[in-house]
């Protein structure tokens, strides 16, 4: 049992750190240019789970500094279900909903931070909303969600931040959506705010077709992290995932099978507190395995889910395993 | 802090103006971070029943005063949220929804919290009221309530669950539309639960989030801003039920599939919509018609500055408000005021500007451009230096009636312009350079009046000659500036002079002017009053019989004027550098356009032309500035008054109603405002503290007033505003404010005073009277105590007195016993009178006389020291003495006696010399008289003796010494021994000074030696007893009731 003190320290070392980190990144692209993720994957309502997309929702959240106060734009690349990037299943009929939320609750709120779309998941005000079907105008286009006001995201003393929730859900049809976000300064193209980030609690996204190509999370450990069981769901057998940490260099973890949920515990030592892991996707060369969607969160010992951050907190951690093609 | 207007933007007329030619812009202001607001993301703009404008930020809410943005606290804890919507009741509170589901209602002063119920946690996006007064706050995801008058709260909470509720529109048919993110849905208002009743979702209605809902003013449509959809209208379906048309609304405007975030309707119907990323669209309503007519687009493009509008609000004077997304809020600065750029033809300047029917000429460094005056499109553009056009500056132009434009130059003279065969004729005045100087060109008829630098030309264009008037010719001075043709077609010229010149009449009006001024230009308004620009001291108008002056302090632009016109309306415009001002003659009041309406250029000389459609059009250093009167907005509204902080002694104060204080100087500090938001520093003030102010005072644009000595006594704050249009709004008392009298001044402490003082004298009169009367008391024990004493004092001095007395006359008997009988002097002389009186009974006066041997007399006249008993204690010793000494063989002269006699009483009285030395001795007669011969032997001590020898009276002074008395050397006392012979009958008078020192007579004087002498001389020769009648009357009469100082003795005897 941690006495109060200690707790304290704790949260407030954890604060610094985070909010040290934070300032320190640059990019707010999701996936993040240190994932090389080609995109992130939401199905149809109708779909069936093992394609790769176990809830049909995804949420992800936007750290926007306080000092920021200038508009900023959440930009959605090919949000439509249609066209070549996207996941045909039959003919394209997958309606999709990005939804973005902020004030009281959209990342306080516990059953959001569960990273499960279950209970009060969509917390907090919608400040925009809109659902794609098939649409050319945006297929292979960015759509533009804004201007937001940063304070009208749920302002986290922790963070020294204001968040801004997206939802992507995919209320009907069975294809799978992909797509991409990045949090802008403008309108019309991709100016990165500083010191801006963005995490999610549970991944899902597509797996390059390229065996060469590796795609990396990194979840981070805070202080109060001494176990963590690793989730990760259809990963069809597709080669391995190794996780990288300060201390250790590519562990294997074990690998889902199609439609099924795999998991794995291992410790976390002291120093590889308030750092990120490096969780790293290398795929079999043979045979290949095509549009492979993957689900994946990793939990502490409470049963919290952990973040992961499109810009790794504190960096990659060495020594990792080279991201990008072998 | 005072706000700095930043102007900026431009603004394209769509449509029909995109003909690239020129670009013409209406300034904007734009209040952001600048000016305060320092979250600039606007939610909401409203207008309490006070005046004051407040914005819903992102951050806080601003009250907006016209100079500064100050944060609204609804409660003293951090909010943690920011207000999304601002709804303004039917008492004129304002209801501010916050984002985390928060309601506050704030009545310029205070709030209070509306109670939803908990777990309301989701933004409130629109508030509004039905006809019973019950408020209905429409939170996103938590449902709707509504709150009654007296604060209950009807829950309502399941309207519409899972759904975005983005906006609601109390309708005229007693429903309620509540715009979702998927539609409209139907409520009713009637439900026996007093909550709502859905009816239905509006069917046709396109699946889209709508984000605002408004009904037209003037008819039952609804127009609601969607998402995907544009602006779409929604009309009940003449069938009746729940039935609805929608329809496109914004279609034929140019509005198709875009996201329109707000709509609103203004006053005069135009219909504004905020287009997302695009700006402002506004659909024109034109009154003739009734009808739509025209589109305006406003975004970052025309100047803008920024596309996305979150709201928008008509404030009391009619002006738009525009809450932007990122850059605060934005207004116009004036409609009417346009602003267009030529510089791709003319140049920057427009230095000169015509009317020639439907054109209008334009001149600036680059050429002159022949525009039309509605569309503004161009006809004709004749670049400098080309077909005859010079490359000079041009100064002036004026069409005359065959529609020969005549150019003015700076330095080549003066041009014809035949627009129809485009091309420049140079009209020669002269080969002198300074009448080549054009400052202005007008006519009438064939006449056509040039001012030059070298005097007036008249040309006659029938004649086909011209003709140079100076001042030779009567003219006020060569340089003239403008000519100006009233309506009875008079010529007058400005030009520096004592007053406008006649030149028709070759007079002045001058109406008293007697300094040199520089008129530069003149007009004359409606009612035939010419107006003056001058160079430095305003405006003058010559009224019919006297002159008024417009300056700065009387709030024009500046005292420098460059041009005149009067406009359509009669009101005459004066451009200035940086500014123009509008003079409303009727009012007197000055309107200034100047940088707070984009103004930032100087006006040309003579550039102002009033077209008769209703535009003023001024050239500019800047380009050219339209002002069209038929797009003025004129509400006469005046400034609406507040009171915004009243300090008393350092301590804040409400400012309403009465404010009593204690008796005291007061300083007080006055803080007003007059809110007024087209022109908030042109509000004027006048002031008065009735009670202390005689009158109204002129406080200018200045806020405040401090009043540093307020005394006791009853005050009352009145104030006046007026804005730049001179409507004014004015209250006679905000406020009163009592300095109570001091305690001394107070009615009822007067009277307890008066009757104080009244008991208090009351009250020492009685008391003094009780004293008078006790002290009278013991005065009278004490009266009667000592009466008492008195009378037994005075018995017992009275028996005591009568004791000594009795004593003191039996020491006379012994005295008198001791004295020889005066008879006997008969026995040795013709005759005697003995007057003998002693004072006290017994005397110090004393006699004594004895036959001695031989023959010898002696007789003594003695005075001893003092009378009364000393005097008798001394008398019986010089009698004893005497006799002792008289009787001595040894002594033969009267003066050894005396010296005896002095030694004597010498010895006899300093016996006991260390007790006290004796001063006492006696004066003294001795005559020592032979019966025989009468030879007479006086000796005398300080007495003197008269004799009558043979009749004549002789006086014998005393010696200078006394016996006994002080002591001396003996051998300084002498007695001399005086010898006369005297005969028979002669007469000796021996007295005491008792005699002649008696005061009396009618002077209270002494009866002195002289007078005695003087009686003796009348008595001397009668019988001695008659002369001792006349010596004892005398002496009586003489004293009178004067006491007898002394005991007198007076001896006369008659040998």
């Amino acid at each position: 049992m941690m006495n109060g003190s200690s707790q304290m320290k704790r949260n407030i070392l954890t604060g610094i750190v985070l909010f040290t980190a934070l300032f320190h990144t640059w990019s707010q692209a999701v996936p993040g240019k240190d994932e090389n993720i080609p995109y992130l994957v939401t199905f149809g309502a109708n779909a069936e789970t093992s394609w790769g997309d176990d809830d049909f929702s995804q949420t992800f959240f936007f750290v926007i500094p306080k000092d920021f106060t200038s508009p900023v734009y959440i930009r959605v690349y090919d949000p439509d279900c249609g066209g070549a990037i996207d996941e045909l299943k039959g003919v394209f009929d997958t309606r999709t909903s990005f939804a973005v939320y902020g004030g009281v609750g959209c990342y306080t709120d516990e059953d959001v931070q569960t990273g499960q779309p279950q209970g009060n998941y969509k917390a907090g005000n919608i400040l925009a909303t809109r659902t794609f079907g098939v649409d050319p105008r945006y297929d292979q286009k960015w759509f533009t969600f804004g201007p937001f006001n940063p304070t009208e995201g749920e302002y986290v003393e922790q963070f020294k931040s204001y968040i801004i929730k997206i939802i992507a859900e995919g209320v009907s049809g069975d294809d799978g959506n992909l797509y991409r976000y990045f949090l802008s300064t403008s309108p019309d193209e991709n100016k990165p705010i500083e010191g801006a980030n963005a995490f999610t609690f549970e991944y899902c996204f597509r797996l390059w077709d390229d065996p060469k190509q590796i795609s990396v999370i990194y979840p981070y450990i805070d202080d109060r992290t001494i176990n963590v069981r690793e989730s990760n769901f259809d990963w069809d057998d597709d080669g391995y995932i190794l996780i990288t940490s300060v201390l250790r260099k590519s562990q294997p973890l074990p690998v889902s099978n199609e439609d099924n949920w795999v998991e794995s515990d291992f410790k976390i030592f002291d120093k590889e507190h308030n750092t990120s892991l490096a969780i790293s996707m290398i795929k079999k060369s043979s045979p290949v395995v095509r549009n492979n969607n993957v689900v994946m969160h990793i939990r502490n010992q409470y049963n919290e889910a952990l973040k992961f951050y499109s810009s790794p907190i504190g960096g990659i951690p060495k020594p990792i395993y080279g991201i990008g093609v072998r | 802090m005072r706000l700095i207007f930043r102007l900026q933007l431009v603004l394209i007329l769509s449509g029909w103006l995109s003909d690239g030619l020129f670009s013409q812009q209406i300034r904007f202001k734009v209040y952001s971070r600048e000016q305060g607001i320092m979250n600039p993301f606007v939610y909401s703009v409203s207008q309490d029943k006070n005046g004051y404008l407040y914005l819903a930020t992102g951050e806080d809410v601003y009250r907006y005063d016209g100079f500064a943005f100050v944060p609204v606290r609804f409660q003293k804890e951090e909010l943690k949220a920011y207000s999304t919507r601002i709804f303004n009741d039917d008492r004129g509170n304002l209801w501010f929804g916050m984002s985390n589901g928060l309601v506050f209602v704030w009545d310029g002063k205070n709030s209070r919290r509306i109670n939803l119920p908990s777990g309301v946690t989701s933004q409130i996006t629109e508030i509004l009221a039905d006809k019973t007064g019950i408020k209905w706050v429409v939170t996103q995801q938590n449902g709707i309530f509504g709150v009654t008058e007296n604060g209950q709260v009807i829950r309502c909470d399941s309207v519409l669950p899972g759904r975005i509720l983005t906006s609601a529109l109390y309708t005229t048919n007693n429903n309620l539309l509540i715009a979702a993110n998927d539609g409209i849905y139907l409520y009713t208002l009637s439900g026996n639960s007093r909550c709502l009743e859905q009816r239905g979702k509006i069917k046709n209605f396109p699946e889209t989030r709508v984000n605002k809902l408004i009904q037209l003013q003037t008819s039952q449509t609804i127009l609601a801003a969607t998402d995907d959809n544009g602006l779409l209208q929604i009309e009940a379906d003449p069938a009746g039920g729940n039935s609805f048309r929608v329809s496109d609304f914004g279609k034929s405007f140019g509005i198709n599939q875009q996201s329109i975030t707000s709509v609103f309707e203004d006053t005069e119907h135009n219909i504004w919509a905020a287009a997302a990323g695009e700006g402002v669209v506004e659909i024109l309503w034109n009154q003739e018609s009734g009808k739509y007519s025209g589109v305006r687009h406003f975004n970052t493009s025309n100047g803008l500055p920024v596309n996305f509008v979150r709201s928008f609000f008509q404030d009391r004077e009619g002006q738009i408000w525009m809450a932007t997304y990122g850059s605060g809020i934005v207004s116009f600065a004036d409609e009417a005021l346009q602003f267009y750029d030529f510089s791709d033809f003319t140049g920057k300047s427009i230095t000169a500007v015509t009317l020639r029917g439907t054109e209008l000429l334009l001149a600036g460094p680059k050429g002159i451009l022949v525009l039309n005056k509605n569309t503004l499109v161009n006809r004709l553009f004749i670049p400098a230096g080309t077909k005859g056009l010079p490359a000079d500056r041009i100064t002036t132009m004026f069409t005359d009636r065959r529609g020969i434009v005549w150019v003015g130059t700076a330095e080549s003279g003066c041009y014809q312009f035949d627009i129809n065969a485009a091309s420049f004729r140079r009209v020669w005045l002269s080969g002198n350079a300074v009448e080549n100087v054009i400052n202005h060109i007008n006519g009438k008829g064939d006449s056509i009046f040039i001012a030059t630098n070298g005097g007036l030309v008249i040309v006659d264009l029938n004649r086909n000659t011209f003709v140079l008037l100076t001042m030779s010719d009567g003219l006020p001075y060569n340089i003239i500036q403008s000519v100006f043709i009233d309506r009875n077609e008079k010529v007058w010229l400005a030009c520096a002079s004592k007053g406008i010149f006649n030149l028709s009449e070759h007079t002045y009006r001058s109406e008293g002017i007697s300094a040199l001024i520089e008129f530069s230009a003149i007009a004359q308004d409606t009612n035939g009053n010419y107006w003056a620009g001058t160079l430095g001291q305003g405006v003058l108008c010559f009224l019919p019989d006297t002159l008024f002056q417009v300056n700065t302090t009387t709030g024009l632009g500046s005292n420098y004027v460059y041009g005149v016109a009067s406009d359509r309306d009669g009101e005459i415009w004066l451009g200035h550098r940086m500014s123009i001002s509008r003079i409303d003659p009727v009012k007197k009041s000055v309107k200034v356009f100047d940088k707070a309406y984009g103004f930032t250029a100087d006006c040309n000389p003579n550039a102002l032309v009033s077209d008769p459609g209703g535009m003023m059009w001024i050239g500019t250093t800047e380009g050219l500035v339209g002002y069209n009167l038929n797009k003025e907005k004129r509400t006469n509204i005046a400034p609406v008054l507040n009171i915004v902080s009243l300090r008393i002694d350092d301590k804040e104060y409400d400012p309403t109603g009465r404010i009593v204080l204690p008796y005291g100087t007061h300083r007080v500090r006055i803080e007003f405002i007059g809110l007024n938001f087209r022109s908030p520093e042109r509000v004027f003030y006048r002031y008065r503290l009735n009670g202390f102010d005689p009158e109204w005072t002129d406080a200018g644009g200045n806020r405040f007033v401090n009043y540093n000595n307020l005394r006791d006594g009853k005050y009352s704050f009145g104030l006046i505003a007026c804005n730049d249009q001179g409507d004014c709004s004015e209250t006679d008392s905000f406020f009163t404010i009592d300095v109570r009298l001091p305690l001394w001044k107070q009615w009822w402490f007067l009277l307890v005073m008066l009757a104080s003082t009244a008991l208090a004298v009351y009250g020492i009169m009685y008391y003094r009277e009780q004293q008078l009367n006790e002290f009278n008391k013991r005065l009278e024990t004490q009266l009667a105590e000592r009466t008492r004493e008195v009378i037994q004092k005075k018995e017992e001095i009275e028996q005591k007195n009568k004791e000594i007395i009795q004593s003191i006359e039996y020491a006379q008997r012994i005295q008198q016993s001791m004295l020889p009988s005066a008879s006997q002097l008969s026995q040795y002389f013709t005759g005697y009178f003995l007057f003998y009186r002693p004072r006290d009974i017994v005397s110090g006066d004393f006699y004594w006389f004895d036959r001695l041997k031989e023959n010898r007399f002696l007789l003594i006249c003695a005075d001893s020291t003092g009378h009364g008993v000393p005097g008798g204690f001394m008398s019986v010793m010089g009698t004893t003495l005497i006799k002792d000494i008289c009787y001595r063989s040894d002594l033969e002269s009267p003066s050894e006696m005396l010296a005896l006699l002095d030694h004597e009483i010498h010895r006899r009285l300093n016996q006991n010399i260390e007790a006290e030395r004796s001063n006492d001795g006696m004066d003294l007669i001795l005559c020592d008289i032979n019966l025989e011969t009468y030879v007479v032997r006086i000796a005398s001590a300080m007495r003197p003796v008269i004799l009558y020898v043979n009749g004549e009276q002789m006086y014998i002074p005393g010696s200078r010494n006394s016996v006994g008395g002080t002591i001396i050397s003996h051998e300084d006392k002498v007695f001399e021994d005086r010898v006369y012979a005297m005969s028979k009958g002669d007469l000796i008078y021996m007295f005491s000074d008792g005699y002649t020192d008696q005061f009396g007579g009618p002077l209270g004087k002494k009866f002195k030696i002289a007078r005695l002498r003087n009686l003796l001389k009348d008595i001397h020769q009668k019988p001695m007893t008659e002369q001792y009648q006349h010596i004892k009357s005398t002496f009586d009469l003489w004293k009178g009731d004067q006491p007898q100082i002394d005991d007198v003795l007076f001896l006369g005897i008659q040998l």
